[in-house]
């Protein structure tokens, strides 16, 4: 094989993979918006539609556009989805078409044209715009048809070109006696808008199948729908037996659904297309076979002009009950009252627009909580509920007024008011006067003929003070006061071991220091005494051997001596410690002493009587120094 | 040179007591306004009065539960939890504040109630710190503490025979002491975990700190729940079963 061939091999094997996975290629996630007629008149519903089809992909974050210049009449509550299979070529693409209809219409008086900016959704991460989409103002005209939804392209293979499928059948007929088809029935052809459409889907079998997979759902664009659920188990086929043109039929309601038309026009339900085969020993289906239910047109009559109530909400099609309940009557200023406004009925129930509770002077409403709850029958019925959380800021009495529901009753075909009771609400006035549940008592008032003193739950008040209390723990943790105190108890602990070694260390040395002055003090006086006893001056020497005694005694024991009697003196000198005889000889020596001072003709004294005294004076010294410093007496 | 000394810190004295006799007069002068502004059924003056007092630091149970009973009025229910959550944390004994949160929360449970599949209990040491309010743990624990230190003083001054009694009681002071401070510990350390509470009525929350992420759940106003996370204005709270995702912040009230 040269080269060039290999080369010529390679690109036609490239181009049959690239040809082979051209459709899923092609199936991009595409996301348009669209409206069903070119010009549209001030107040008439049109149909705004929102397209997104996806390949194996997720969406989230769907977000409206802003309807800005139009009314919004109808809103979806869910997308139409449907899904479609498709196998060509070896792949099997599967494609998912959701779609959000919005019924809209132009406010009066609308001229020109009105934009309405693209629609958003999040497709696998990225985020995908719709076009905008210009309505013209021009003159009120009917919606197109629905128009067939065109084949998708196939691939590079013709359809069942590997026996995969054998035939497409379709129509409420069969295509050929004694073959398998998908009927679609509608309860009615013709119905006013809003006015309940049931459609129902059935498989019409001539031998038994064991394999049925739905390939393409019905598409309801133009209708709001609801399913109504299978009463089979586990949503299994039912099938019962049927006799058509001679042929007996093995037939299965397949599904059915509840439309409502969301605007006058003909409306087309599309076919739904579906597989169904045998399954061969190793689960495999063979004979496959696809079958195609024909369309359903449907024509939906605009609701009749005349008569209608200028409160009417075109959305208010079938048969209702209005109710207005409050869960109490009597409140506080402050506690809250829920007003629950539910209507029951048949009809568009999800869709119903209930009237909304009037503003109430005195009163804060909250923004409404809104339930529905839909009974899965073959007629749709349930109820729809709106709870209104009011709360009075002052006190008095409110009627809330009664509320008035318009609808049209399409089975009469005439427009019916049902309105609600008023309710009466009573507002006390002291805030501290409520507190209890409901049902909790109540003495009647005095003079109230009776009427209960219901006292309900009620927050407490407001603590009015001079000024507000202050966490001081929490300040005090949080701020340095506390660390502050966390450091000072120890701190001052620490330091006042530290004073007390150091004042003990003083001390010490403050006793040897006095120790050392009274011996310097005493050195000098008796030397002082020593001269005068070798000048032969007796008197002078008894007075420095007085004085040497008394400093000595008035530093020993931290009192001064000079001030105390003599037989004072002794006794303190006991109290401090020294013997009797050691205090009386202390005493008898400064007796001496003072004797010879006065004594006439004292300075003729012998020197050995001298020369005695000074002996004596120096060891009394040493005995006034084992007397104790510091023990407080009292003389 | 010392009367230099004395005049200086006088002065200075006279400074800071002025100082804090001027911002006491502000607060007390926006108290009374809230108060008034309360009585005349004026909420949103009262609430901005008692903002103010917030922003100025003042930490008061009384100005919380003020400010959360004049937003209960208001209508603002996740901001009046807040504030009465507020009010418990600085004084759990709150009683009053203990029943409007409860009210409080009743009502917003009629609007729209959270509840937390799987709560896991709060650990234990979070539920020893907080068995006791914080002024109860703080003052005990400074008496037993500078209790602790006047004993061990004494102790080193008595005469001997009386040290073994002391000693015990220095003993018995010093484990109480301990007790506190670890209770004190532990409250600082749950003080520094962000807890907040939501504010608005429904609150959006995200898988990341991006509007364009995906709402993972919704919550609803009042749940409290714990901030583990920020970016930029987004915070990442996390709830009771350990569910977790971003909010705006603005829509946390922190506690």
């Amino acid at each position: 094989m040269t080269t060039a061939r290999l080369n010529i091999l390679v690109g036609m094997a490239a181009v049959a993979v690239v040809a082979a996975s051209w459709p899923a290629a092609a199936e991009a996630a595409s996301f348009t918006a669209s409206i069903d007629r070119a010009a549209v008149a001030p107040e008439q519903p049109f149909l705004y539609e929102v397209k997104l089809t996806l390949s194996n992909e997720t969406h989230e974050d769907f977000r409206a556009p802003a309807f800005r210049g139009v009314q919004v009449v109808q809103a979806p509550y869910a997308p139409n989805s449907a899904m479609s299979v498709q196998m060509s070529g070896g792949n099997t693409v599967v494609q998912n078409t959701l779609t959000w209809v919005y019924q809209l219409a132009l406010p009066a008086g609308a001229k020109g044209s009105v934009t309405i900016p693209p629609a958003r959704v999040r497709v696998g991460g990225r985020e995908l715009t719709t076009n905008s989409v210009v309505v013209r103002v021009g003159a009120a005209g009917a919606a197109p048809p629905a128009q067939r939804p065109a084949r998708q392209p196939g691939g590079l293979f013709p359809r069942g070109m590997f026996g995969d499928i054998d035939d497409v059948e379709s129509g409420g007929q069969a295509s050929s006696p004694g073959a398998a088809f998908i009927r679609a029935v509608a309860d009615k052809h013709r119905v006013f808008v809003g006015e309940q459409v049931t459609v129902t889907w059935y498989l019409y079998l001539t031998e038994p199948q064991n394999n049925f997979q739905p390939v393409t759902q019905p598409r309801t664009d133009g209708f709001w729908s609801e399913e109504i659920p299978s009463t089979n188990p586990q949503g299994r086929l039912a099938f019962t037996e049927e006799v058509q043109g001679g042929q007996r039929y093995q037939v299965a309601t397949l599904v059915q659904k509840a439309l409502f038309p969301l605007a006058p026009g003909k409306l087309t339900v599309t076919p739904m297309e579906a597989q169904v085969s045998q399954v061969d020993f190793f689960g495999r289906p063979v004979r496959a076979r696809r079958l195609k239910s024909d369309p359903l047109a449907i024509e939906a009559v605009a609701l009749p002009a005349e008569g209608q109530p200028p409160r009417f909400q075109p959305a208010n099609v079938g048969h209702y009950t209005l109710e207005a309940v409050a869960d109490r009557t009597i409140v506080a200023v402050g506690d809250a009252v829920t007003i629950t406004v539910s209507a029951r009925g048949q009809g568009n129930v999800r869709n119903v627009v209930l009237p909304s509770l009037p503003p109430l002077p005195g009163w804060k409403g909250y923004e409404p909580k809104t339930d529905a709850a839909i009974e899965g029958s073959a007629v749709i019925a349930g109820s729809k509920t709106v709870e209104w959380l009011l709360r009075p800021e002052r006190a008095g009495n409110t009627t809330v007024p009664p509320l008035t529901l318009v609808t049209f009753d399409p089975a009469a075909k005439r427009y019916v008011e049902t309105r609600t009771q008023p309710i009466e609400l009573s507002v006390t006035a002291d805030p501290m006067a409520v507190a209890v549940p409901p049902g909790t008592v109540a003495a009647p008032a005095v003079g109230t003929g009776g009427v209960d003193n219901v006292l309900a739950a009620q927050i407490r008040p407001i603590r009015v003070r001079s000024a507000p209390s202050r966490a001081l723990a929490v300040s005090f943790l949080r701020g340095p006061a506390f660390t502050t105190t966390l450091v000072v108890p120890p701190l001052a602990f620490m330091a006042l071991a530290i004073v007390g070694r150091w004042r003990e260390r003083l001390s010490r040395d403050v006793q040897r220091t006095s120790r050392r002055r009274v011996r310097t003090i005493a050195r000098r006086r008796l030397g002082a005494a020593a001269d005068h006893r070798a000048a032969g001056r007796a008197a002078a020497f008894y007075v420095e051997i007085e004085r040497v005694l008394r400093e000595t005694l008035s530093e020993r024991l931290r009192v001064p001596v000079s001030g105390l009697r003599l037989d004072e003196l002794a006794v303190l000198l006991r109290a401090r410690g020294l013997a009797d005889a050691d205090a009386a000889a202390v005493v008898a020596a400064l007796e001496r002493c003072d004797e010879a001072r006065f004594a006439p003709g004292g300075d003729n004294a012998e020197r050995a009587t001298l020369d005695k005294m000074m002996d004596e004076a120096a060891t009394l010294l040493d005995v006034i120094g084992k007397a104790r410093p510091d023990a407080a007496v009292k003389a | 040179m010392s009367r230099a000394f004395a005049a200086i810190v006088v002065a200075a004295l006279a400074v800071v007591a002025g100082g804090g006799v001027a911002h006491a007069d502000r607060s007390d002068e926006a108290w009374r306004r809230g108060n008034e502004a309360y009585l005349r059924g004026d909420y949103a003056t009262a609430v901005a009065a008692y903002q103010q007092l917030d922003a100025q630091g003042v930490l008061s149970p009384d100005l919380y539960f003020n400010l959360g009973t004049a937003q209960f009025r208001k209508g603002a229910l996740g901001p009046a939890i807040w504030a009465f959550e507020r009010a418990l944390v600085l004084d759990p004994a709150d009683e009053d504040a203990r029943y409007n949160l409860d009210q409080a929360r009743k009502l917003a449970a009629r609007r729209a109630s959270d509840r937390i599949e799987g709560e896991e209990r709060e650990p234990l040491w979070i539920r020893a710190v907080t068995a006791v309010g914080p002024a109860t743990q703080t003052w005990t624990f400074v008496v037993l503490y500078v209790g602790l230190f006047v004993v061990l003083i004494a102790r080193s001054r008595v005469r001997d025979d009386l040290r073994p009694a002391l000693s015990a009681v220095a003993l018995v002071t010093a484990v109480g002491a301990l007790v506190c401070g670890v209770l004190l510990v532990g409250r600082a350390r749950l003080d520094r975990i962000p807890y907040g509470v939501i504010l608005p009525d429904a609150v959006a929350v995200h898988e990341g700190a991006d509007a364009a992420h995906r709402t993972s759940f919704d919550v609803h106003a009042g749940l409290r729940v714990r901030v583990v996370d920020h970016d930029q204005d987004w915070l990442r709270i996390r709830l009771a079963n350990g569910l977790e995702g971003w909010v705006r912040a603005q829509e946390i009230g922190r506690l």
